[in-house]
This record gives C-alpha cells, sequence and structure tokens, in this order.
C-alpha cells in the first residue's frame, strides 16, 4: 500500500514538474510580442505674443534699428512633451497671411523656434522674431506650427499692435555753402539728403537761427530751400526761426516707397544770400530738421 | 616715430573715426508718431510715447512742447538721453479744467539732439545740422464734465456700502432685540 503511494507520488510530482515547465514555455512565447503605440497629433495652448519688453502690450519700434519680440506656447502631445521634434513660426501683417513670403514690412519668418525642456506631456514653444524700424505699423499676428515625430503638427495664433513710428536720419552733418563773395548767392543748391526711419510717411520741419560769422551775422532769412535743386533765385522758401512744416516732403517707408532693402531718401536743396556788406570770415548756425508724420 | 607713439596714434585716430562714425546719420525716432486724448472737462488723461535711436552713444535730446497745447499738457521725462535697444520714455498728461470749453487741440511734442558741436562748415559758411523728432498731439476737450456720480464704479462701490450700512442696522435691531427678550 505504502509502495503504491510513493508511485502515485512520484508520477504526481514529475507530471507536475512536466506541466510547470511546460507552462513556462508558453508564457515566454506570449511575452515576446512587441506593441507598435500609434502617432497621436499635439495640441497647442494659447499663443502669447509679448512685446520687445517680454509685456502684453503693444510693440514699439526702435527708428532705425530693430527690436525682438516672442512668442510662445506650450504644446502637449500625449506620445511625451519629446515627441515634439520641431516649431517654426510665422509674423505677418494684416495686409499678408502666413504662408506668404517674408518681407521687411510686412512678414517674417523663423523656422527653427526653441523647444524647452519638455515636462511630462508639455513642451513649450518660443519663437523670436527681429523687427525693422520698417515694419508697417497695425495689426500684427503670430502663427507657430509645431510638428511630432508622426509628422502630425498643430498651430496657433496671437495678434498684437505695432505702433506708429516716425523717424529719420540726415545724412549730412554740415549743409556747406563754401567761400562766397559779398552780395553773392549761391548759384545751385546745396543738397540735403533726409532718410526715412520709421514706419510711416513723414514730413520735414525746418527751423534756424541767425549766422554767426568772424565779423557780422547773416539773417536766418537769407536761407532758402526746396525739394528741386535751382539756384538761390528760384528757391522760394526762406529759412525761418519758428519751424515751419514742408507738407509736400513725404518721404515714404524704406520698402514700401522702394524696393526691400534700398533706403528711402529725399534731397532738400539749400541756398545761401551773402550781403553786400557788414560780414567777413566764417559764418556759422545750426538748422535743425524735424521729422512729423505726415498729415 | 616710437613704436608706442605710432600705436596709440593709430588707436587714438580709430577711436576718433569710429566716434564720427557714430555722430554722423544718427537716427532719432518718436513712437507713437500720434498721441489723441479726449478728456472731459475737469478730467485728465495719461499717455507715454518713446524717443529712440540707433546711436550706440548716448544721445541727450530737449523736450519742447507747441504753443497751442502748452496749457492743456505736461510732460515728465524720466531721461533726457537715449541709446540704442534703450528707448527714452515721455509721458504726457493732458487736462481739460471744468471752465474749458469744448474744442480740438492740435500741437506737437518735440524731442531735439544737440548738433554736433565738433561739425564745422568747412568752407565760408554752413549750417550744422541738429535733427529732430516731433509726436504729433490732438486733445479733443468733450462737452461732458467728470462727476463722481457718473462713474460706475463709484456708483456701484457706493450701493454696496448703503446696503451693507441698512443690513447690518437691520440685523443690529433685530439681534438687540431678541437679546433683550432672552433677558426678560
Amino acid at each position: 500500500m505504502r509502495k503504491t503511494f510513493n508511485v502515485i507520488l512520484v508520477t504526481f510530482l514529475v507530471l507536475a514538474a512536466g506541466l510547470a515547465c511546460f507552462s513556462f514555455n508558453v508564457t515566454a512565447d506570449t511575452a515576446g510580442g512587441t506593441v507598435s503605440i500609434l502617432n497621436t497629433a499635439p495640441t497647442m495652448g494659447t499663443v502669447t505674443l509679448l512685446n520687445q519688453a517680454g509685456a502684453d502690450a503693444a510693440i514699439t519700434l526702435s527708428a532705425g534699428g530693430t527690436v525682438v519680440v516672442t512668442a510662445s506656447a506650450t504644446v502637449t502631445d500625449t506620445n511625451g512633451g519629446a515627441d515634439i521634434s520641431n516649431a517654426s513660426g510665422t509674423l505677418y501683417h494684416s495686409t499678408n497671411v502666413s504662408g506668404d513670403a517674408d518681407d521687411e514690412n510686412t512678414h517674417i519668418t523663423n523656422s527653427s523656434c526653441v523647444l524647452g525642456t519638455p515636462s511630462g506631456n508639455d513642451v513649450v514653444v518660443t519663437c523670436k522674431f527681429t523687427m525693422n524700424f520698417m515694419a508697417l505699423g497695425g495689426t500684427w499676428t503670430a502663427n507657430l506650427t509645431a510638428v511630432d515625430s508622426g509628422s502630425d503638427q498643430v498651430s496657433g495664433t496671437d495678434d498684437n499692435t505695432v505702433n506708429d513710428l516716425a523717424g529719420l536720419i540726415v545724412v549730412e552733418d554740415t549743409i556747406d555753402f563754401s567761400s562766397l563773395q559779398l552780395a553773392a548767392n549761391s548759384s545751385a543748391g546745396v543738397d540735403m539728403t533726409v532718410r526715412s526711419q520709421g514706419n510711416v510717411v513723414i514730413d520735414a520741419r525746418y527751423s534756424g537761427d541767425d549766422y554767426t560769422c568772424t565779423v557780422g551775422t547773416i539773417d536766418v532769412g537769407n536761407t532758402r530751400y526746396g525739394l528741386t535743386d535751382v539756384s538761390y533765385d528760384e528757391l522760394t522758401t526762406d529759412l525761418t526761426v519758428g519751424a515751419t512744416t514742408q507738407t509736400a516732403f513725404d518721404l515714404g517707408i524704406r520698402g514700401v516707397a522702394t524696393a526691400n532693402g534700398a533706403n528711402s531718401n529725399k534731397n532738400e536743396y539749400w541756398g545761401i544770400k551773402i550781403p553786400a556788406s557788414g560780414v567777413s570770415g566764417t559764418c556759422t548756425n545750426t538748422l535743425t530738421v524735424t521729422a512729423i508724420a505726415s498729415a | 616715430m616710437a613704436n608706442k607713439d605710432i600705436i596709440i596714434t593709430g588707436i587714438l585716430a580709430i577711436l576718433l573715426i569710429s566716434l564720427a562714425y557714430e555722430v554722423s546719420g544718427t537716427a532719432i525716432g518718436a513712437s507713437p508718431a500720434t498721441l489723441s486724448f479726449k478728456i472731459p472737462r475737469g478730467g485728465y488723461e495719461e499717455k507715454t510715447f518713446q524717443v529712440s535711436t540707433n546711436s550706440e552713444i548716448p544721445l541727450e535730446f530737449e523736450i519742447s512742447v507747441s504753443d497751442s497745447i502748452k496749457n492743456a499738457i505736461k510732460v515728465e521725462t524720466k531721461d533726457k538721453a537715449t541709446v540704442y535697444g534703450q528707448p527714452a520714455e515721455i509721458i504726457v498728461r493732458a487736462y481739460a479744467s471744468r471752465s474749458a470749453k469744448p474744442e480740438s487741440l492740435d500741437g506737437a511734442i518735440t524731442a531735439t539732439v544737440a548738433a554736433n558741436a565738433d561739425s564745422n562748415a568747412p568752407g565760408g559758411s554752413g549750417s550744422v545740422v541738429s535733427t529732430a523728432v516731433a509726436v504729433k498731439i490732438k486733445i479733443e476737450i468733450t462737452d461732458e464734465t467728470t462727476s463722481l456720480f457718473k462713474d460706475k464704479t463709484f456708483l456701484i462701490t457706493l450701493g454696496l456700502i448703503v446696503t451693507s450700512i441698512v443690513l447690518g442696522s437691520l440685523y443690529f435691531i433685530r439681534t438687540k432685540g431678541k437679546l433683550k427678550k432672552s433677558r426678560k
């Protein structure tokens, strides 16, 4: 009886061991499979277009220079924030659309925006745009696009306002009438170049003071100016102490009045009449050239 | 001339040339180019504009206000110089007295850069150029008068205070009545 029991026990143990081995093998085969996780399209939170000072306020440009503005947004990808592989952005004037070509007045592209360090499923996208002084005033839109490893993409926009900027450069430091005889006029106009440095059409305002000579003075009204290169006698506008606006000046915006990249200039021509007596030596005065937005 | 002198002369020459370059053709601008105010009699409004330049060396300027608006505005300048990347902020406050007539005032605030004193007409006579920029100012004084009772915020606050006092008084009367009863 005991022997029979032992035989049954051994048989049971052998069978149990065999089953255990068999079941182990089966389990191992099942666990060796691969799972492919499908890509999920990312989503984008609120886009914020900040001004040159990092504030959510209107953008103020810099005369003759550039300012940098920043657009940013949080992008969420349920495959993980690190799944976002690339981000780009455009900044464009209300007269443009995102897909237009770059233009110094109306459109800027940043094709390599910065991806922050992913945090879970989120990553912050930051696009910087350099705006030149000739960028048109009005509403601008920042359009950000983020792409994930599966080439799914998401976009978002935000608007901001660019303020008008009136600005100029006078290329010459001095207006040189050279040497003239007493009672003589400058026979040809001496030109002065005014260059636009803003994003509005400007007029020029002129004022001056009397010339101080080594001996004596010359009245400021002995200086005349105009937009055409003619002799003193043909110039009709006298320079005055009080500022006078030349409404016909209308110096256009660079890139609008000219081709992209070409400065917008206007020449003013100057003449002087030397008194018949009472002056000698070198005569100098101050001429003030003021930019003001055209009406 | 010793090598040391040549080097010093060279450095000075480069410095002078670079300074001359900075001063010559320096941009000045103002933004916004126009400021518009609409103020009721007895009221005021504040706005700002910025004076900017492309100059890497500080550009000093003077502010002046045209006579037509001199009595209606006050200008506050924190900085009287600007340098590239650091525009100067100008604060403009427009006022209208209670007795002011409804009217529109037009004028300008001008920021003028001093002429380069080193510049001189090389010939017998000439002008040293000074540059400036003007911001157009438009002030419209309206027929309305500022009154506390026209201010919605004031009215809401006043309403809340009155309601609180009334409710508080009612609660106090009721509580006091209950206390008297309980004492009896």
